[in-house]
């Protein structure tokens, strides 16, 4: 019998190392006595596999040539089959796909979940969730709805079968987590019942990050910082033609890119194509310390995506005292009011980032109270104890 | 001569004009050879240039396979051994002089190299200037002549972060080709010396292909029942700047102007633009119609009334110059060739790239004036035709061989 109170959670269709938010779930999680299983094909560090409550189920990735592959999956059912037979009958008869090697890749890539049993199985991306519908029988299960892959992917004339499998994903989940009442509202599109999300918010830890005291504000530069991966949806290109319109105006910006990824040829291009050379810096991917040190000596933090769930980012910019310019996306505005924290203005819209960004630069004063405030926000509503406590009432309540 | 043109894959849909520079070369006698990774040998009859001439097909060399590594250690002494046969003198040339300049490094290298050494070239040309990087020592290995084509991204961005990544290319290739003048400029920004020898030789269509058979096209006025025809041809990528098209568009939706926008290309920005279209409600006016051939182009040409063109990076534009051909008005912006490409308020119009207001503007005139479009349309035709030929395009490459070969040592 296990303990009273006690939750088996398995955690599937994943990449490790997870995103810093993710590891920090999981820290979380296991320190309040959940027993978490990583199912991944990648193995954790031995940190990790130390840590009480934690372990590790060993997935495949299917690669290599086709004949290992299939000797591989032999051997795998074989093994499947001395778990359960009746698992395994279960989970052979749930592969459909367009041809036979794509029915035994899928197979291979479920054989690892045969003959074992949890209480809840948790998705932390919709995709994840979609290529393990099957899971969805085996114990009530909870996916998690972020941003891009409810917001963008079904838009992709390319990918719309993700439409479908948002649809089967949310009407067999017992609950869905929801990063925003924002996204809640778009993955309704794709027929989730209201009733069965649950909305808990970003969260980041505001002992760790907290502003300087008496760092002087310099007055003879408004240094602005933005973190986050070089890609589309973030929208440089609007963020770098916003400071074009400010250096225009004679103030004086810095502005620190935190962040690497596929758009850096596009970044640098236009950073140079509007001669924004001696104001732009880009630091590539930084260690969380050297992200801090960073926040803790800026003035500002802005964000110009065009799509977000909430951005982890801004929260983290926040906890660190620093007023916000953000773009009106996604759950932004729930975390960002405009005048009050910051202020919030519409995607793609160059012009209205610099004027925020001026009223910013040209009141001292509304710079310390916002920032005051931002923090504030994030001591109130975004603290990491709670978003914590909140997804282990979520597991117990989908466990029973 | 024997003349290896080097290039990523081959035939592509969006680099037709590679095959009518190598047809045209192997026209005016060079025994030119194209060297790729990928050759889709397949895909031949789709090419209109290539369908009529099946001989061509033995001058197109696929690389030894590299991926997974297993195969190259498998097929690294058949490599060795055919390469041997067909060039002894060359190979143990090669294995002098890159054992003096990479030591054990040959090895790997001479794999990777085998097809270009097989073939003896007396030039090696690299039809974009990021794959001469880090190849520019095959001209002391080879003792050939080494040309680059410059064609707009390679100078526009790529390797922007290091001030000498081009250093190796400008000290020691013989000659390079840029598509106009704003490349070459480019070029010395990006510490080419002055005294390179270098031809300025733009892209060239066929105007014969790129003609309208429809009688006097353009001559219907925009109204809800016919709404107004924009294209854009060319693949998705973000330099194409087809965000600034679609807000470009939709002000023009917002102004009450009807209107259908069809954009054909592949590629992997389609996300980007899927869910652009879908945040600004344009779904039922914008279609993106994929990667389509020459032929189906040509049809949408004749389909539209406006050819747009939002880059905001751009060597020279082979899409512009069809769709100039093909009498289409185009609005366009002032990316680097576009303005050399393009006559400004005769065969359409140039904008500032990023600004989308000015992009509809141009287009919400044009949409009522249709004797503009058809001058427009008309100019552009006659702009083509003088001088931007396919029939002359051989000669200048020739000339710029030719002139490499007799000017510089090897």
């Amino acid at each position: 019998m296990k303990p009273a109170g006690q939750v088996r959670l398995l955690v599937a269709g994943l990449i490790w190392p997870p995103e810093t938010f993710l590891a920090r779930l999981f820290r979380g999680l296991t320190a309040a006595g959940i027993q978490l299983s990583v199912a991944s094909s990648e193995r954790p560090t031995d940190e990790w596999l130390a840590l009480p409550n934690f372990s590790w189920l060993p997935v495949r990735r299917s690669r290599g040539p086709k004949s290992l592959q299939t000797l591989e999956t032999l051997v795998a059912s074989c093994r499947a089959a001395f778990r359960s037979v009746n698992d395994l009958r279960y989970f052979s008869s749930r592969t459909k796909a367009t041809n036979d090697w794509s029915r035994l890749e899928q197979l291979q890539s479920w054989l690892p979940f045969v003959g074992h049993n949890w209480d809840v199985i948790y998705f932390p991306w919709n995709s994840g969730a979609i290529a393990h519908i099957p899971l969805f029988e085996r114990a009530p299960s909870v996916v998690s709805c972020r941003g891009a892959q409810v917001n963008i992917a079904p838009h992709n004339p390319e990918r719309a079968a993700i439409r479908e499998g948002l649809r089967e994903t949310f009407a067999k989940a017992a609950a869905v987590h929801c990063v925003s009442t924002a996204i809640r509202d778009e993955a309704k599109a794709y027929g989730l019942d209201p009733d069965k999300a649950v909305v808990i918010r970003p969260a980041v830890d505001p002992d760790y990050f907290h502003p300087l005291n008496g760092l002087p504000i310099d007055k003879g530069q408004f240094r602005i910082v933005t973190t986050g991966s070089l890609i589309w949806r973030k929208g440089y290109e609007y963020m770098l033609a916003g400071l074009r319109q400010l250096v225009d105006r004679g103030i004086p910006a810095h502005l620190t890119i935190i962040g690497d990824g596929p758009e850096r040829w596009r970044l640098l291009y236009t950073v140079h194509d509007l001669k924004l050379n001696s104001v732009v810096e880009i630091c590539g991917q930084m260690h969380p310390e050297q992200v801090r040190q960073r926040l803790q000596k800026a003035d500002v933090f802005l964000l110009s995506s065009l799509s977000e769930g909430i951005s982890n980012a801004v929260l983290e910019g926040m906890a660190c005292g620093l007023p916000v310019v953000t773009s009106a996306v996604g759950g932004m505005a729930e975390a960002v009011t405009d005048g009050v924290e910051g202020f919030v203005v519409q995607a793609r819209d160059p012009h209205a980032m610099a004027e925020a960004l001026a009223n910013i630069w040209y009141q001292p004063e509304l710079r310390r109270t916002m920032g005051n405030a931002a923090r504030a926000r994030i001591i109130s509503d975004f603290r990491l104890d709670q978003q914590i406590e909140a997804f282990v009432t979520l597991f117990r309540g989908v466990a029973n | 001569m024997r003349l290896v043109i080097v290039v990523p894959n081959f035939p592509q849909l969006s680099e037709t004009f590679i095959i009518s520079k190598f047809a045209g070369l192997v026209d005016v006698g060079w025994d030119a050879h194209i060297v790729c990774q990928q050759a889709a040998l397949a895909d031949w009859e789709q090419y209109r240039l290539l369908a009529a001439r099946p001989e061509l097909k033995h001058r197109i060399h696929q690389r030894w396979p590299h991926q997974p590594r297993l195969i190259a250690v498998l097929l690294w002494l058949p490599a060795f051994i055919i390469t041997f046969i067909r060039a002894p003198g060359l190979t143990w040339r090669y294995w002098r002089e890159g054992w003096r300049l990479l030591g054990a490094k040959t090895v790997g290298q001479f794999y990777l190299d085998a097809v270009i050494i097989g073939l003896a070239p007396d030039i090696v040309h690299f039809e974009f200037g990021a794959l001469a990087v880090g190849q520019t020592r095959l001209k002391k290995m080879l003792g050939c002549y080494l040309s680059v084509s410059f064609r707009g991204y390679d100078l526009n961005y790529v390797g922007l972060d290091d001030p000498d990544f081009y250093g190796e290319v400008w000290r020691t290739v013989d000659a390079i080709h840029v598509l106009g003048n704003d490349l070459w400029q480019r070029a010395l920004r990006r510490g080419c010396p002055p005294d390179l020898p270098h031809a300025c030789i733009p892209p060239a269509i066929d105007i014969q292909f790129f003609m309208r058979d429809d009688l006097e096209p353009q001559e219907e006025p925009v109204d809800a029942e016919r709404p107004l025809r924009i294209l854009s041809v060319g693949r998705l990528e973000w330099k194409r700047g087809y965000e600034y098209a679609l807000t470009a568009v939709r002000l023009v939706k917002e102004r009450g102007i009807p209107f259908e926008y069809r954009i054909i290309g592949s590629g992997r920005f389609l996300e980007a633009l899927a869910f652009a279209r879908h945040e600004m409600g344009l779904e039922e006016h914008v279609h993106f119609l994929g990667g389509q051939p020459q032929s189906v182009i040509v049809e949408a040409m004749k389909w539209a009334d406006v050819f747009l063109h939002p880059a905001v990076s751009e060597g020279f534009s082979n899409a512009v110059l069809e769709a100039q051909a093909m009498e289409l008005p185009v609005v366009c912006t002032d990316s680097d060739g576009l303005v050399e490409n393009v006559a400004d308020e005769l065969s359409g119009f140039i904008v500032p790239r990023r600004d989308p207001d000015l992009l509809a503007a141009r287009l919400i005139q044009l949409a009522g004036d249709r004797q503009l479009r058809r001058r427009m349309g008309l100019e552009g035709r006659a702009r083509v035709a003088h001088g931007f030929r396919i029939e002359n395009q051989p000669a200048a490459f020739d000339q710029f061989f030719r002139g490499m070969v007799t000017t510089r040592a090897r």
